[in-house]
């Protein structure tokens, strides 16, 4: 009768790699020969996110679509931890907790990362870092959103498609007008600004500097893709980097997801592309998303505003070839042309906020993209433009990014798809979605809001586990099928607050009200 | 359904009691070759069964054999407990010029009958059900704390190794200096 301890290293490494990451963690614990084993057997993680807040950290491992890890390390009232687990479930109530009398969250969290990804055989497609603090957007983003002319200044500005007529335009009573409500930001704001900012870059570099002396060994993150949110600037994007492997290393990622009733799923994606940064003299591109749930806010606007003011050109992605995109494409005057068997190319030029710009519409059978370039970024965009191209022609893959179903992987799909879903699932780590800018009477805030008590309510109910009945680490549900993410029911709220008329509703949406309909809700 | 028969040895194997019949007849007469493992048991599978083993269609094609010298000489495996052989015969017929499917639900629960397989798969290199198998094996201890998996696939702990480790250098030790005492016995 044969056993483990009969197989060949490489027979175990076969079966090693069919291990979920628990399991693998599980053998690590079991003997030295199976550790090393475990840590020579390559392993893929699809994505890891690492939270930092005042109550506690929070690491979450998806390993595929229906497979994730998620455990929160909390602040102990009398010293200590409190570990909540879960796998495979948003719901609170499946939450095994353990409190740890010993240690601190900071120190578990990094023991944790530890023993979770610091081998070279494991290999990130992308870490998400989250950190209370940094820098204040929702300001930014109200002094943005209050421009809702802005779109004339666009128009008015398109109509001229001649660059060498667009000069007479140069001087926009507009564009003047953002220029000086941006100097009159009080002064003591920005310096409270600036403490966050620099309390903030601290935080960070010191919890770099324990993780990298953890047990007198180095850590690092093998991973393509940094991803941060909206409250961090690049200056702590570099400092996030010293976490990771740079021969893996490939861009950076900073995300927003700006939520409304109007759907659960994204409409329109607005994107500023820095195409090669230097991140410690690598270069690196650099990719800043604002995903929008609803046609309602100023995406248009925010799309050649972002062109023209930062440091690199500006993207527009449509989930769907809807009315909007429709309706954008039509407008748009420029010839249409072949520049590939599956691309359309349409090109404008003209001026915006004074600028001479070049607006680029892309159209495939994947769905409808644009770029707005300024002048002075042109040479940058080419090499941008022209590696797009290539890959395009030999991989076929559009523009859309993660946002087209065909040309990304399943997980990112999926991934970004349900991003909004955050705010309702983990409502307490949606450091992600992006301040609402809305009145005090904003029903989207008052769900978010409720789901918050909700969940801290379901998390309080729960009784912690003893060591000697701790349910065993694994993922021990047996997965069945894609992702279907369960909606708790705060989000009868959105019924309330949906939108003005049935057909406004996404269908998205529209489902999901009739499923609550149906459970008497 | 492959066919077996008790043999008594591998030189003159036993008549199968029935023969592997396909649902449509081929043009060409199936070529058959006989295997047995330890028990002697032989059993009678088709050329085109016998193709998952790459092991097996190397020997196939070197030797060029032909019906009578293929009987005459089943391929002995005497490393491979009968009913595994078994296990492993039914597979090949079963997956027969077929796509292999991405889930094999026939396959052993019990950890016994599992290793043996792995063991015995991986030695006749039958790339897909080792695959399958490797996939079992790693199911056995999904969701499974450390000391559980000890349990299931009796793992030594590092300590019990050691002392396993030293137990077997003082048997080595003894056994040594036995034989030493003996052969200076012998010397006098």
């Amino acid at each position: 009768m044969a056993g483990w301890s009969d197989l060949s290293v490489d027979l175990k490494k076969n079966v090693v790699e069919k291990l979920d990451l628990m399991g693998r963690q599980s053998l690590r614990c079991t003997s030295h020969a199976d550790r090393s084993i475990v840590d020579d057997t390559d392993f893929h993680i699809s994505r890891v996110r690492l939270s930092i807040s005042k109550s506690g950290y929070l690491i979450v491992v998806h390993t595929r679509i229906d497979d994730w890890l998620r455990v929160e390390i909390l602040n102990r009232p009398n010293g200590g931890a409190i570990i909540n687990k879960s796998q495979n479930s948003w719901n609170p109530e499946d939450v095994v907790t353990k409190e740890l009398e010993e240690g601190t969250p900071e120190f578990w969290t990094i023991l944790l990362l530890h023993n979770f990804f610091d081998y070279g055989t494991t290999k990130i497609d992308a870490v998400e870092f989250e950190i209370e603090g940094g820098t204040d957007a929702p300001k930014g983003v109200i002094f943005f959103f209050a421009f809702s002319d802005f779109q004339t200044l666009e128009t008015e500005h398109l109509k001229s498609r001649n660059l060498k007529n667009a000069s007479k335009h140069n001087k926009s009573v507009k564009a003047q007008k953002v220029r000086q409500d941006t100097k009159k930001a009080p002064r003591h704001e920005k310096c409270k600004e600036v403490e966050t900012l620099e309390k903030t870059i601290t935080e960070i570099q010191e919890f770099i500097k324990k993780c990298r002396k953890f047990r007198k060994k180095t850590f690092i993150f093998r991973a393509k893709t940094l991803v941060g949110n909206w409250n961090m600037t690049v200056q702590m994007d570099l400092v996030w980097a010293q976490l990771m492997d740079f021969d893996t290393f490939k861009s950076v990622e900073r995300l927003s997801v700006s939520i409304h009733s109007d759907s659960l799923k994204p409409f329109v994606c607005c994107d500023t592309v820095l195409p090669k940064i230097d991140v410690v003299g690598w270069k690196i591109s650099h990719v800043t998303s604002t995903l929008h749930h609803t046609y309602k806010n100023p995406w248009k606007e925010g799309f050649y505003y972002l062109g023209v003011v930062s440091d690199g050109f500006s993207k527009l992605r449509f989930s769907k070839f809807d009315e909007k995109a429709q309706e954008m494409w039509d407008a748009a005057e420029g010839g249409m042309r072949q520049i590939s068997p599956t691309i359309i190319e349409k090109r404008e030029y003209g001026r915006c906020m004074g600028k001479p710009i070049t607006v680029i519409h892309h159209r495939s059978d994947c769905g409808y993209w644009a770029f707005v370039v300024p002048y002075d970024k042109e040479k940058d965009f080419k090499l941008y433009y022209d590696s797009f191209m290539k890959e395009n022609r030999e991989n076929g893959t559009c523009g859309l990014s993660w946002l087209c179903k065909t040309c990304t992987n399943d997980f990112d799909y999926n991934y970004y798809q349900n991003l909004a879903h955050r705010g309702f699932l983990e409502p307490n780590w949606n450091g992600v979605l992006v301040k609402c800018t809305c009145s005090s009477t904003c029903a989207t805030c008052d769900s978010v809001k409720l789901a918050k008590i909700e969940y801290s309510k379901k998390l309080g109910n729960l009784k912690i586990q003893k060591n000697e009945n701790q349910k065993s680490w694994g993922f021990g549900k047996n997965s069945e099928g894609p992702e279907e993410v369960k909606i708790p029911k705060n989000v009868i709220f959105w019924r309330k607050i949906g939108a003005n008329s049935e057909s406004e509703k996404s269908a998205d949406l529209q489902k999901l009200v009739n499923s609550l309909k149906n459970i008497g809700i | 359904m492959s066919s077996t028969e008790q043999g008594t040895s591998s030189a003159a194997p036993a008549e199968p009691t029935t023969a592997p019949e396909s649902a449509a007849a081929p043009e060409v007469p199936e070529s058959f070759y006989y295997v047995h493992g330890k028990d002697k048991v032989v059993h009678k599978v088709s050329a085109g069964a016998l193709q998952h083993s790459a092991l097996i269609h190397g020997m196939i094609s070197n030797l060029g054999y032909t019906e009578e010298q293929a009987k005459a000489n089943p391929f002995p495996f005497e490393n491979i407990d009968g009913d595994i052989l078994q296990m492993v015969v039914d597979w090949c017929n079963q997956h027969k010029g077929k796509p292999t499917p991405p889930e094999d639900t026939n396959l052993p629960k019990q950890k016994e009958k599992l290793f043996d397989l792995v063991l015995a798969v991986n030695y006749l290199e039958i790339k897909e059900l080792l695959t399958y198998c490797c996939k079992q094996v790693a199911m056995m201890v999904k969701g499974k704390s450390p000391e559980e998996i000890r349990e299931i696939w009796m793992i030594p702990t590092d300590a019990e190794d050691e002392a396993a480790e030293k137990e077997a250098k003082k048997r080595a030790g003894k056994e040594a200096a036995g034989e030493t005492a003996a052969a200076a016995g012998d010397a006098k």
